[in-house]
């Protein structure tokens, strides 16, 4: 069987002693920044990104794919503690981890959710595996018409799919999508909106805008609230085994929560984050006991921490296979391949083989080491988060405006965190989601060479997209999607309406 | 009265602001033909749809209540502040003077923060700072400004 092959050839080159050491030290770091609140899987990534430029590809790949999960890890961790998420995609693990610990089964929560976490990632794995191969051959025939309608719908499914306000979320990506424009434009070489200033011609470091808009804001917010720090309890080893009952009702919401996160996690644009939600609201749809949600059910860890694992690994699907990244780590990630000069794409599992199966096989040893590290050492993690938050921000915003700098060398880019910052703040507080901003930001670019290779090569015919039938088809889902949006807002609304009358 | 839910409402006047300034700023830009765009194209009618989702979400703000939020100004200026002492020390100085202005001034946003709880702080983070970027993952930073 030829996936034999691959797997044998992947596991091959995970194996050598470089490439294990350095997923090692890529899940260990990867879970001490995500333990930190306000630190996520992209800060940490790209603080790290600079490192890797010594080392070869493949092992620079795996060991930055070693932090992004690693985070994702631990980030479930700040989230049962101290009810602050460690990274964006483990806020909806807050809602019912938080209540488990202060009811003193902290332990139970952090078991359980490894457990999901190492079960989303497995199955995140295995569609790796098995779709990878498949939409390659697909995505060889695509042309700038099809990865047009992939991105439009991946940008619309962003924008709406969680939202209570999906205006709103609309708006968030065109804001993302038009900041996107500023820099050369890639057909003239026009420089646009660069306000005069020499660093904006390459566009607006996006590290910058992420490290602004999550991290920053994310601290403003956590010293507002959340300065006094509830007590921490001891964790355990004993203190970790679930109830019987809670054992019983943990697989279903598991497996479910792996599917969500596989399915999301492979759609460009819709990463982890959108994939926790929709897989908790799933749980709380289906439970004949909704009403104990919120309040320290299990269900309402395993499912979301279950999807995101699944969703981080999946989102290397779209990465690999066509080039989009399907978050904004992917996109940091992406950038790491290019800087090695490998460019990812259909073109990259024929081309180097190696360098994608060794990946896929180094997620599952990594995924192995990381149930190490959060079972036996979850003691180590949980000491770092009793010093006080008062003394863990600073450094955390230090980390931020060094990892930063190291990427472009560039002072200007951290005056844009600050700036950015303030925006993300502001935004916040008017109750905008910031994921789909990002999305737009990374996604915008390549939507627009598409669109204008695309009607250059139909002489300017937007009708044209439609009448070919993957785009036609993609463009077809997005319309639909666009509608049931309308729609079930106007009703939401029209019931809230009368609910207050 | 006229409903208004205010910070919706400030929330359209943001989105409709930022799709004028694309809308109207890309006429300094070629706009080209549908068949050769210019420069100029995308982003002007992304403003244009920025500028219509904003007329919708004020729109929608009417007939509700609401409040603005309030805005934490002690750890919005504290933290900000502080990043701008990074951007502007970290050239002229080296790492560990910037590191130690921005952690200090960071601290100013908890209000419980001790003089001698900053100056420990801050001394620690400079120290771990060293550790782990300058000797450990060797990034190309100076310490101080004399020296390498």
């Amino acid at each position: 069987m030829e996936i034999l092959d691959h797997v044998a050839l992947g596991f091959q080159t995970a194996i050598s002693p470089t490439n294990l050491w350095f997923c090692f030290v890529g899940v260990f770091l990867g879970t001490l920044f995500g333990a930190l609140p306000g630190i996520g899987s992209l800060a940490a990534v790209s603080m790290l990104l600079p490192v890797t430029f010594y080392l070869e590809p493949t092992t620079a790949l795996v060991m930055l794919a070693g932090v992004y999960y690693g985070a994702e890890y631990g980030g479930s961790i700040a989230s049962i503690l101290l009810n602050l998420p460690g990274t964006p995609s483990n806020a909806v693990t807050c809602l019912d981890g938080y209540p488990m610990a202060q009811q003193g089964r902290a332990g139970v929560a952090l078991f359980s959710t490894t457990i999901a976490s190492f079960f989303g990632g497995t199955v995140g794995i295995i569609g790796l595996y098995t779709l990878a191969p498949l939409i390659v051959q697909w995505a060889l025939k695509f042309g700038p018409a099809e990865y047009f309608a992939v991105l439009l719908f991946g940008l619309v499914a962003a924008a709406t799919v969680t939202q209570d306000a999906p205006a709103k979320g609309l708006a968030m990506v065109v804001v993302g999508m038009s900041l996107g424009t500023v820099g050369a434009d890639l057909d003239s070489g026009v420089t646009r909106f660069d306000f005069g200033y020499f660093e904006l011609q390459e566009g607006i470091s996006f590290i910058a805008l992420a490290m602004g808009l999550f991290g920053v804001s994310e601290i403003i917010m956590s010293i507002a609230t959340n300065i006094d720090k509830p007590f921490i309890q001891k964790v355990t080893f004993r203190s970790m085994l679930p109830r019987r009952d809670e054992v019983m009702r943990s697989p279903g919401p598991m497996v479910r929560g792996a599917g969500i996160g596989a399915f999301f996690g492979a759609l460009p644009g819709t990463g982890p984050s959108i994939a926790t939600f929709i897989g908790y609201a799933v749980e709380k749809r289906l439970s004949k006991h909704p009403e104990r949600f919120g309040k320290g059910a299990i269900e309402g860890i395993m499912s979301p921490e279950s999807a995101n694992n699944a969703a981080v690994q999946a989102a290397f699907i779209p990465t690999m296979t066509l080039g989009i990244p399907g978050s904004a780590t992917m996109a940091v990630m992406m950038g790491a391949l290019l800087i090695h000069g490998i460019s990812p794409g259909p073109q990259l599992m024929g081309n180097n083989p190696e360098i994608f199966w060794g990946l896929a096989a180094s997620f599952w040893i990594g995924n192995v080491m990381l149930l190490v590290l959060n079972l036996p050492f979850i003691g180590l993690w949980v000491r770092l988060l009793q010093i006080p938050y008062g003394y863990l921000y600073p450094a955390v915003i230090c980390f931020i405006c060094i990892g930063t700098f190291s990427v472009r060398a560039s002072g200007f880019d951290v005056f844009l965190v600050l700036l950015f910052g303030m925006a993300g703040y502001v935004l916040r507080e008017l109750r905008f989601e910031l994921a789909p901003l990002l999305i737009g930001f990374i996604l915008g670019p390549m939507v627009e060479v598409n669109f204008k290779r695309a009607m250059l090569i139909y002489r300017g015919d937007i009708m044209t997209i439609a009448t070919r039938p993957i785009a036609g088809t993609l463009l077809a889902l997005t319309a639909l999607l666009l509608v049931w949006t309308v729609v079930s807002t106007m009703r939401r609304r029209r019931r809230s309406a009368t609910a207050a009358s | 009265m006229l409903k208004v839910d205010a910070a919706e409402f400030a929330s359209g006047i943001i989105i409709f602001a930022i799709g004028c300034f694309f809308f109207f700023g890309a006429y300094d830009y070629r706009m080209g033909t549908m068949t050769r765009m210019g420069p100029g194209f995308v982003p002007h009618w992304l403003g244009a749809i920025g500028i219509f989702l904003g007329v919708i979400v004020s729109l929608s703000a009417l007939g509700r209540i609401g409040r603005l939020p309030r805005v934490a100004w002690r750890p919005v200026l504290a933290v900000l502040s502080a990043i701008g002492a990074f951007a502007l020390l970290l050239r002229p100085f080296g790492l560990i003077p910037a590191i130690l202005a921005t952690t200090a001034i960071s601290m100013l946003g908890n209000p419980k923060a001790t003089v001698l709880s900053v100056v420990v702080t801050s001394a620690l983070i400079a120290l771990l700072c060293w550790a782990i970027f300058i000797e450990a993952l060797t990034l190309p930073l100076r310490p101080f400004w004399f020296g390498r």
